[in-house]
């Protein structure tokens, strides 16, 4: 007597025969078809690839989820992400269905709550969700962590990115001048997606400092403006090339500069391989950032959003002339005035609660590569490693700090020091160059069920 | 508990919209000028004059009226 049960083979091809969404006829015109989802506003602008059901069947063969499986609900129209809708987006954007399994898992990122994805779709902030894409799968996928990585000419990267940012105007409502009211937005939101270059990182790969293995995949999302060159093709040294990067990160402009945020640094191998050569860890980065990325509180006043909102506690506003006596004071008098540091990044999840976190330096160290296979990213930026706080262990930070012997800070100068911090070095098309993504409100990373 | 929600005339869509998709379509909104931020003290508080008298009816007429009335406002509720 067979059995009466199916087998697990029978019940997913089962399951995967159960597509839900509505059809519906359409010219059988590629360009009629474009005509109407833009019409509908069911795409970013660009042409898509019409979501037909042999195109989404093919799409889901790249992942062992039913297509009724809820990954999320997105706001801000409370849209459900299920597999099945998810890849329907990302036939749209051009995806092929290795690259699914990543998909699903930034749609977990996104809807972690710690990243205030409400908030996110409907700020006024050009902020973008970052995909960093780490492990073997990065390798196998040919997502580019070389020339040009948040630059055109890699499918994986331009539709990876591409099919979250459907999915977020599609499931989530995210409609451009309706409910995502961003002022300027940026380039990136079109497609924001580059992978680690681990093999030339002197560093920890991202996902390993995050407590991951080396072996698994890993998708971090991070909510980032657009990348800034820091161009530096004069400095040899560790502080040289980093008070460049400081210099970058403290402008008026800047959301962090005023409140809390990350700030995420790209390094070149090269600038990486220079800044390691010197000794430097990457919290001595970060340490180093911290101090340097500074103004003159009197400039600081004078612009920005200054005044709006209290300022975080290790901006020191006891101004001596125009200056302001240093929170953690070193031998640099060009930097020791002053206030703001881009580079302190505390994360700030938006607002609904009010909660800051602090002193989580960022910058992140990647390095340049292509391609790999395993699984993706697991929850490192778990809400229990954050330290919330009104920032008065600071002070005594501070004030340990002036004690310490000037940089290039030695290991274990940093000790103490908040680990929360991504500081991702990474690969880069000019050489000699690095860049810099201001006011990184969240992230989130998800290891892969797929 | 009565609660007025101010909204400035650029973000009245986006208000609506996003009370109907957390089910609330009738959400009472006292609704000023756009913009409000950065602007002189004078456009302050000529916006807090514009929302006064609308936050006092919000919080003072019945739920349900209220409910009702903002929900018929909404072209698209």
């Amino acid at each position: 007597m067979s059995t009466t049960h199916p087998s697990a083979e029978t019940v997913d091809a089962a399951a995967k025969s159960l597509l839900t969404s509505e059809r519906e006829r359409f010219p059988d015109s590629i360009i009629e078809i474009n005509q109407r989802l833009y019409e509908r506003g069911w795409t970013d602008g660009l042409p898509v690839i019409p979501p037909t059901e042999e195109a989404v069947r093919w799409m889901l063969g790249g992942t062992d989820r039913g297509p009724d499986e809820l990954i999320a609900v997105l706001p801000p129209a409370q849209g459900e992400a299920t597999v099945e809708k998810i890849a329907i987006n990302a036939v749209m954007a051009g995806c092929r269905p290795e690259y699914l399994p990543i998909v699903i898992t930034t749609i977990e990122c996104v809807a972690e709550e710690r990243l205030n994805l409400y908030g996110r779709q409907t700020t006024t902030h050009p902020g973008a969700p970052l995909i960093i894409v780490n492990g073997p799968m990065a390798r196998e996928l040919e997502v580019n962590a070389g020339f040009n990585v948040f630059g055109q000419g890699w499918r994986a990267n331009a539709t990876i990115g591409r099919a979250l940012r459907l999915c977020l105007m599609n499931i989530g409502g995210g409609t451009p001048g309706k409910t995502d009211r961003a002022t300027h937005g940026h380039p990136g939101k079109y497609s924001y997606c580059i992978a680690e270059n681990e093999a030339a990182n002197p560093w920890e790969p991202l996902h390993v400092e995050r407590g991951l293995a080396r072996e698994t995949s890993a998708v971090t999302v991070i909510w980032a403006e657009a990348p800034h060159n820091i161009n530096d093709q004069r400095n040899e040294s560790a502080p040289g090339i980093l008070r460049t990067a400081a210099s970058v990160m403290a402008t008026l402009g800047g959301n962090g500069f005023y409140r809390q945020g990350e700030a995420l640094l790209v390094l070149s191998p090269e600038h990486a391989a220079t800044i390691a050569g010197d000794g430097w860890t990457k919290d001595d980065v970060r340490r180093f950032l911290f101090e340097q990325a500074r103004e003159r509180f009197g400039r600081v006043k004078q612009g920005g959003i200054f005044g709006l909102g209290d300022l975080p506690r290790w901006i020191d506003q006891h101004e001596v002339g125009d200056q302001v006596g240093p929170p953690g004071g070193h031998a640099d008098g060009d930097v020791r005035g002053a206030a703001a540091g881009g580079a302190e990044e505390a994360e700030y999840f938006g607002g609904a609660k009010g909660d800051v976190f602090r002193e989580r330096h960022d910058a992140a160290v990647f390095v340049e590569e292509r391609a790999g296979n395993g699984e993706l990213l697991g929850r490192s930026w778990a809400a229990s490693e954050l330290v919330p706080g009104d920032g008065a262990h600071l002070d005594d930070r501070a004030r340990a700090r002036e004690l310490v012997e000037p940089f290039p800070f030695r290991a274990g100068a940093g000790e103490g020091m908040d680990e929360k911090v991504g500081v991702e070095v990474h690969a880069h098309q000019k050489p000699m160059s690095s860049s810099l993504m201001r006011r990184i409100s969240a992230s989130g990373s998800v290891r892969s069920k797929s | 508990m009565p609660t007025a929600t101010i909204v400035t005339e650029a973000f009245l869509e986006a208000a609506r919209r996003q009370a109907r998709n957390l089910g609330i379509p009738g959400l009472p909104l006292a609704i000023v000028e756009h913009p409000f931020a950065g602007q002189a003290r004078e456009t302050v508080e000529a916006r807090a004059e514009q929302a006064a008298p609308q936050v006092v009816t919000i919080l003072t007429e019945p739920a349900e009226l209220l409910a009702d009335r903002f929900a018929r406002a909404d072209p698209a509720a």
